[in-house]
């Protein structure tokens, strides 16, 4: 049979279309609750996580429009804002939106070819990024009504948002898959690893670098003549904007054809890449890879792990190491977290200049900043981190929990000792080194970093007590945001009661050792009391739980 | 109980000839450095159940891939119906019916929406998809649960939504790896009757089976793979003929020079049997519940 030219088939174009919006609207499994009512209809949400989240994100980025005089410049400085926020987004969602492993065996037997099914993926990929921009933008468009009194400004608004989304989400979408493509499948997984730490550390990069504007702004800095501003791709997009309300410029007209240009070099490349044997590549990842452990530890370490260390959380790491090397979406959902603390780290040194603060002794014009970056991330974020513990691809193995005579209030427990284990502990060994470089007293650096420590396993515990994370680990299915919610919910809690005092302490001190002692029992008493209030919460939830799954 | 066949093999003649539907000739595929399918040369004629079997990792899923045209061959070729197939040619696909090793289903869509959208990628008519997924569905007991999340199925319940998906367009060749897996006795017997029904229709069958009892009931031919090579072809009886065995299950043993079956069984047993000292197995042992 000679292939036949590939054309658009329209009848399955518009049944893919409607089966993939269709399913990014459900969400996620759960295996614990029975199902025998749940009505195809009644899905959970899982994309209006995402939109939610954006609405609130748009508060901010509305304030931004109000506060920043200039408006083309807030234009410029919300939108790169936005494309780094939903780039973000697109990252995390790339395996549930963009390219789906499950295609392959499904689509793959069907009578659909490449072009159909590229379309297909095409529209699903702007309608999400298209859903996403809109929910980010409609405050900003609002206050942009109201501060210029043009419907121009909305409208050029919505517009810059939404193509400097798209922009952002082709050009991580060619970036990911070319490296897919120059890859040998064997290596691929690793790699994508790899990726997905470098690609949001460059998101993260890109907030920094907005900061820092923002702040230069605030100063009193000329932000329309700084370069850096007008390397900013979204200069760039915004500057068809410029030409309509300011009139004729040569070097806007140049921004503006060079926007062009790049949307449609990134566009082609980004469409080329859109198949079904990229999915069959994701599908496969698993099964092509060395399945041979290796140890980076000390053998005294292993040794002293396995004599002590209890059997679940034995267990637990074993999931969680054996998840992280063959589970790409359960490594994507981590290293979309593991950036935000280097990159926190990275900007508290740099804020240190040439000295932090020092609660424990304090010397008058040492920087606070990088005191409360590196408390909130080495307190809050494992907890978010944290939350990405309960989903896996292998979810349904979760009924071993209940078939073998393990404690699973320990189980649940498990998982906030590993995070502390392989999350808050080198991070905490990181800050002591940071501290002892800073403050030149081991004391001071040790004392310190054991409080921030601490606090770190209270709201870790926290987050038990309040259920945001008291699951079992790897026994649920992904599902677009669930990491998401569950992770910024406790967040946002926790946030609310342990900010204030890590403020206090990062900025006042502890005003000497005395306070350091006072400080650190009220927190093991709030330790104590967590723990026993966690411990019963779990075990009344677990006490509860059936596997239906 | 013996099949019937001269009648059988004399009503197929008549409605397809000897023309095979599909033919494999000199079919090679490589993963990395390991051979999945080496040389391999088989036809399968219409109206003809047709069974590959072989151990687990003999080839036989990647053979079935590279006919779905899911995979591409290193060298070799297939012709279906006559005709050389290309890869990336989908349409033939449309007379393919395929049921996967895997339960490769949306589970965020209903049993009635997922065969709702494979009738769309086939161009079925929407009035004759539901009519006909509302009857099937019917007929094999998931009337009740048609509008739920496939994810809330039972792995029968998903094997059944996948047989009939494969089924709903009438294909005229049916690929079915593992179909009985997680299904109960009766819907076995169910699609065993289906199957073979099928064929005397002139339809062509390949299946993939571990269940060497239902294989050689139901089989015109066969052919054991190992490590991607064609130990033998044939039918069941010519096979069994050749090694002796009047069951299939020794048969298989002895081609595919497995291990002595029993002696393995023995060994396992001795292992189980032999734990020194265990403290993982007290459930009531007190759990200290300690903090985090």
């Amino acid at each position: 049979m000679e292939p036949t030219k590939q054309t658009i088939n329209r009848h399955q174009l518009r049944t893919l279309i409607q089966v993939g919006i269709k399913q990014n609207w459900r969400g996620a499994t759960n295996p614990f609750e029975p199902t025998a009512d749940k009505k195809a209809t009644v899905g959970f949400p899982g994309l209006a996580i995402w939109v939610g989240l954006n609405l609130f994100l748009s508060f901010a980025l509305g304030g931004m429009i109000l506060a920043i005089s200039d408006f083309f410049i807030s234009l410029v400085l919300s939108s790169f804002l936005a494309m780094t926020i939903v780039s973000m987004q697109v990252l995390m969602e790339f395996g549930n939106i963009i390219i789906i492993p499950d295609d392959f065996h499904i689509i793959g037997p069907r009578p659909v070819n490449s072009k159909t099914f590229f379309i297909s993926k095409l529209i699903q990929l702007i309608y999400f990024v298209s859903l996403l921009s809109l929910a980010i933008s409609i405050i900003p468009s609002f206050f942009a009504l109201a501060k210029t009194e043009s419907i121009l400004s909305p409208v050029a608004l919505i517009l810059q948002f939404w193509i400097c989304n798209l922009f952002a989400s082709f050009l991580m979408m060619t970036i990911y898959t070319l490296i897919m493509k120059k890859t040998d499948r064997s290596r691929l997984e690793r790699i994508l690893g790899y990726v997905q730490l470098v690609m949001m550390i460059l998101i993260m990069s890109g907030s920094f670098i907005f900061a820092q504007l923002f702040r230069e702004y605030f100063m009193g800095a000329d932000l329309s003549a700084a370069l850096w501003v007008k390397l900013l791709p979204t200069y760039w997009f915004a500057s068809p904007y410029k030409l309509i309300s300011s009139g004729w410029d040569f070097l806007t007209f140049t921004f503006a054809c060079g926007a062009l240009i790049l949307l449609i070099i990134i566009s082609r490349v980004a469409f080329s890449y859109l198949s079904l044997s990229y999915a069959d590549s994701l599908s496969r990842i698993p099964s092509n890879l060395e399945s041979k452990q290796r140890n980076y530890l000390p053998r005294f370490v292993v040794s002293l792990w396995n004599r002590y260390a209890r059997p679940e959380d034995k267990a637990l790491l074993m999931i969680t190491r054996a998840n992280f090397k063959h589970d790409a979406k359960f490594r994507l959902g981590i290293m979309s977290f593991l950036p935000i603390l280097l990159i926190y780290g990275a900007i508290g040194i740099r804020e240190a200049g040439d000295g932090i603060f020092n609660p424990l002794n304090p010397i008058e014009g040492t920087a606070e900043i990088p005191n409360l970056l590196f408390g909130f991330a080495v307190s809050f974020f494992p907890l978010v981190i944290m939350s990405a513990m309960h989903s896996s691809k292998s979810w349904e193995s979760a009924w071993v929990y209940f078939s073998t005579p393990m404690d699973r209030v320990r189980m649940v427990q498990s998982v906030g000792r590993i995070i502390i284990l392989i999350i808050t502990f080198p991070f905490g060994v990181g800050l002591f080194l940071i501290y002892l470089y800073f403050f030149k007293n081991p004391l001071d650096a040790f004392l310190h970093t054991l409080f921030l420590v601490t606090v770190g396993t209270n709201i870790i515990t926290f987050g038990n007590l309040f259920s945001f994370t008291s699951k079992l680990p790897f026994s649920t299915d992904f599902s677009s945001g669930n990491v998401m919610m569950s992770g910024l919910g406790g967040l946002l809690l926790s946030l609310v009661v342990f900010m204030p005092p890590i403020i206090y302490i990062c900025i006042a001190g502890y005003h000497g050792y005395i306070g350091w002692v006072v400080a650190m029992v009220i927190m093991l008493v709030i330790k104590k009391l967590l723990a026993i209030g966690s411990t019963k919460r779990i075990e009344i939830r677990v006490k509860k739980l059936e596997f239906f799954g | 109980m013996q099949k019937p066949v001269l009648f059988s093999v004399g009503i197929k003649t008549l409605i397809g000839g000897v023309r095979p539907l599909i033919k494999v000739a000199n079919l090679c595929r490589s993963f990395d450095t390991k051979k999945a399918v080496a040389d391999l040369n088989f036809e399968v004629r219409r109206g003809e159940i047709f069974a590959l079997l072989g151990p687990n990792g003999a080839g036989k899923t990647t053979t079935i891939k590279m006919i779905l045209g899911m995979l591409k061959p290193d060298s070799g070729s297939i012709s279906f119906d006559g005709q050389p197939l290309q890869f990336g040619e989908v349409a033939y696909k449309s007379r393919i019916g395929y049921v996967p090793e895997t339960c490769a289903l949306y589970e965020t869509l209903s049993g009635r929406e997922y065969l709702s959208f494979i009738g769309n990628l086939h161009h079925l008519s929407e009035t004759d998809v539901k009519e006909k997924s509302d009857r099937l569905l019917e007929m094999l007991d998931l009337g009740d649960e048609a509008d739920q999340l496939i994810r809330s199925y039972s792995k029968g319940m998903k094997q059944k939504v996948l047989i009939i998906s494969a089924l709903l367009h009438d294909p005229d060749l049916i690929i079915l790896d593992e179909p009985f897996s997680g299904l109960d006795a009766n819907t076995v017997l169910i699609f065993k009757e289906i199957l073979k029904s099928q064929a005397a229709r002139g339809k062509t069958i390949i299946f993939c089976s571990h269940i060497l009892e239902v294989v050689q009931k139901l089989v015109d031919r066969l052919m054991i793979m190992k490590e991607g090579k064609a130990l033998v072809s044939g039918t069941p009886d010519e096979i069994m003929r050749q090694t002796g065995h009047d069951s299939l299950d020794l048969t298989f043993n002895r081609i595919t020079g497995s291990r002595d079956t029993e002696a393995v069984a023995q060994d396992i047993i001795d292992v189980i049997g032999s734990s020194k000292d265990s403290d993982s197995g007290n459930p009531d042992s007190p759990s200290d519940n300690g903090t985090n």
